[in-house]
């Protein structure tokens, strides 16, 4: 069984420790990873991918580390990195044969791969127009389609859903469900929803390390009891968002305010404690003082 | 299959002992029945589990030459051309019109010293555009890209450098070690020049600082034809501790930019 384990896996630039002593192991599964801009999760995946070196630490590819694994290791590889390059003037399909040639994709299995992917993410009808002249959400769509084209067992997407819009992210999520099955998926995003649906753990990253981690039942428990709704008057609700800050607001017909609120204790005397959702975990553990790290 | 293997046997057993052949009878396997409609199946998705992992394959050194060449970008490879043509223009006006040696040794240099720029200039690309981390996570990573690069931009410098040696060593007495020593000079020198652009800087427009250093190194390999004293033999020690010195600042250059690519953060600096 593919086994990919960060051993106190640490990334340091110049003074600011990005990454700190992590430890994980991924086994075959769809992992989403949650945290703020800058908790290092793009860092993490970097370092997954083999393109960015640990300062400290290693990780292990079936015990194996990933630096001595070399090409070995990269065969196992999809890749989708947060800022996508590509070279505007070639075209979608000569861009999926630059990159299936590159993944060491069998010659003769080149042709249908990438119309079988095309095809997956809609970009049939564009396999000839050239990349620049495609909408950021089709681009989008292309990185997706070359990460899957070598069939990888670890298939790591930086934000994949950025971008897209919410029948391309339907798209991308049955697509994704689909894949997930014998092979190492790991999927950092800022979309919660995206994560809920489609990750089978989730671990959430907070200053470069992990501030909690498991499925969604276990991260939900992290966090009973720690929300909180009450109805108050709107100006009760301001003065409670700028005093402990607001998971949602809602506005009643009486002209009320319903209002959720992630927090140790009891914000307010009417408050009532209600089930987290994965929004309110999130929240729970990025927040100022949370008990994340 | 069991039936076979009974039919075998029966003839070897007719000389063995009784008692030693029922021993030996209690290992025959009964006759399983095989229904072919089922073993058609399983054998196909066995065929089909095997097409699925075939995704991967090692493509050969050669494979990997070849197609890369079909990328390199037509500016690049055309730019390269055009000096290689630009020398065998030369070579043809050395060669009728009897020009001066020391006029096709200076252009020459010249020549030399800008053909490493159209190899930057594809070097750079990966990175200009933001492909470098995707591309350092394939199988073949941009250290093998740039490698099969070098060496087929390498393989033209070659050509060029090689063919020029031959025709001035052959049509004078500096003999082809002195000749090669005064056009590696400027070659080696704007490689040199041209990494250190290339590793220090980076935008899309990098592309015109690269010209720049290149034509500049050219115009400075054109100085020894307004002093033509430098190509005497006295000269040569300095020529020779130039080289060495260009090649020393070239071999730290290009270990410098393994380096960077090795740890990876230049990559993603997009």
């Amino acid at each position: 069984m593919l086994e990919l384990k960060l051993d106190r896996v640490s990334k340091q630039y110049k003074q600011k420790m990005v990454v700190d002593r992590l430890e994980y192991t991924f086994r075959t599964g769809v992992y989403g990873l949650l945290g703020e801009n800058g908790a290092g999760k793009t860092t993490l995946l970097r370092m997954a991918a083999g393109v960015l070196k640990p300062t400290a630490g290693q990780i292990l590819c079936n015990q194996c580390e990933i630096g001595k694994l070399g090409g070995a290791y990269r065969m196992k590889l999809g890749y989708l990195p947060q800022k996508f390059g590509y070279y505007p003037n070639f075209t979608v399909w000569r861009y999926m044969e630059y990159l299936a040639e590159l993944k060491a994709v069998p010659p003769e299995l080149v042709k249908g791969r990438i119309e079988q992917l095309l095809g997956d993410t809609g970009l049939s009808g564009v396999q000839s127009a050239k990349i620049k002249t495609l909408s950021g959400g089709m681009v989008r769509r292309l990185g997706i389609a070359q990460s899957l084209l070598n069939d990888p067992e670890i298939l790591i997407l930086d934000e994949p859903t950025s971008g897209l819009d919410p029948k391309e992210r339907i798209r991308f999520r049955n697509l994704l469900s689909s894949l997930g099955r014998g092979r190492i998926v790991l999927l950092s995003s800022h979309i919660v929803a995206d994560i809920e649906s489609l990750a089978d753990e989730i671990l959430i990253v907070k200053a470069g390390r992990l501030a909690e981690a498991g499925s969604l039942q276990e991260i939900l428990e992290s966090a009973e009891g720690k929300v909180w709704e009450c109805t108050v008057p709107p100006g009760q609700a301001e003065s409670l968002n700028r005093r402990v800050g607001a998971s949602s607001m809602k506005q009643l017909e009486d002209g009320r305010v319903c209002i959720r609120i992630v927090s140790e204790g009891r914000p307010a005397e009417d408050a009532v404690p209600v089930s987290p959702n994965l929004e309110d975990v999130y929240l729970y553990q990025t927040m100022e003082g949370g008990r994340g790290v | 299959m069991e039936k076979k293997g009974k039919k075998g046997k029966g003839n070897f057993m007719e000389h063995v002992p009784v008692g030693s052949r029922l021993r030996k009878e209690k290992y025959v396997l009964e006759e399983i029945p095989i229904d072919p409609v089922r073993k058609r199946q399983i054998l196909g998705k066995i065929a089909e589990a095997v097409e699925e992992k075939r995704y991967l394959y090692c493509p050969t050194a050669m494979e990997v030459f070849r197609r890369q060449i079909r990328y390199i970008s037509g500016f690049c490879i055309g730019g390269q051309m055009a000096c290689l043509m630009f020398l065998l223009a030369l070579f043809w006006q050395f060669q009728v019109q009897g020009e001066e040696i020391l006029a096709y040794l200076g252009t020459g240099s010249a020549a030399a010293a800008y053909m490493g720029v159209f190899l930057m200039l594809e070097l750079s690309r990966s990175r200009d555009y933001g492909m470098a981390e995707l591309e350092q996570s394939c199988y073949l990573n941009v250290r093998q890209v740039w490698c099969a690069k070098m060496v087929c931009f390498g393989c033209m410098d070659i050509l060029a450098l090689t063919s020029m040696v031959a025709v001035i060593a052959g049509k004078t007495t500096y003999g082809i070690l002195r000749v090669l020593v005064y056009l590696l000079v400027p070659f080696v020198l704007s490689n040199g020049l041209q990494l250190l652009v290339f590793t220090m800087f980076r935008s899309q427009k990098k592309g015109y600082l690269q010209m720049a250093a290149a034509l500049s190194a050219s115009g400075v390999s054109l100085l020894p034809m307004q002093y033509p004293a430098w190509y005497q033999a006295s000269y040569l020690g300095i020529w020779v501790c130039i080289l060495v010195a260009a090649a020393v600042f070239l071999g730290k250059g290009i270990a410098g930019a393994c380096q960077k690519l090795e740890e990876g953060e230049s990559i993603c600096w997009n």
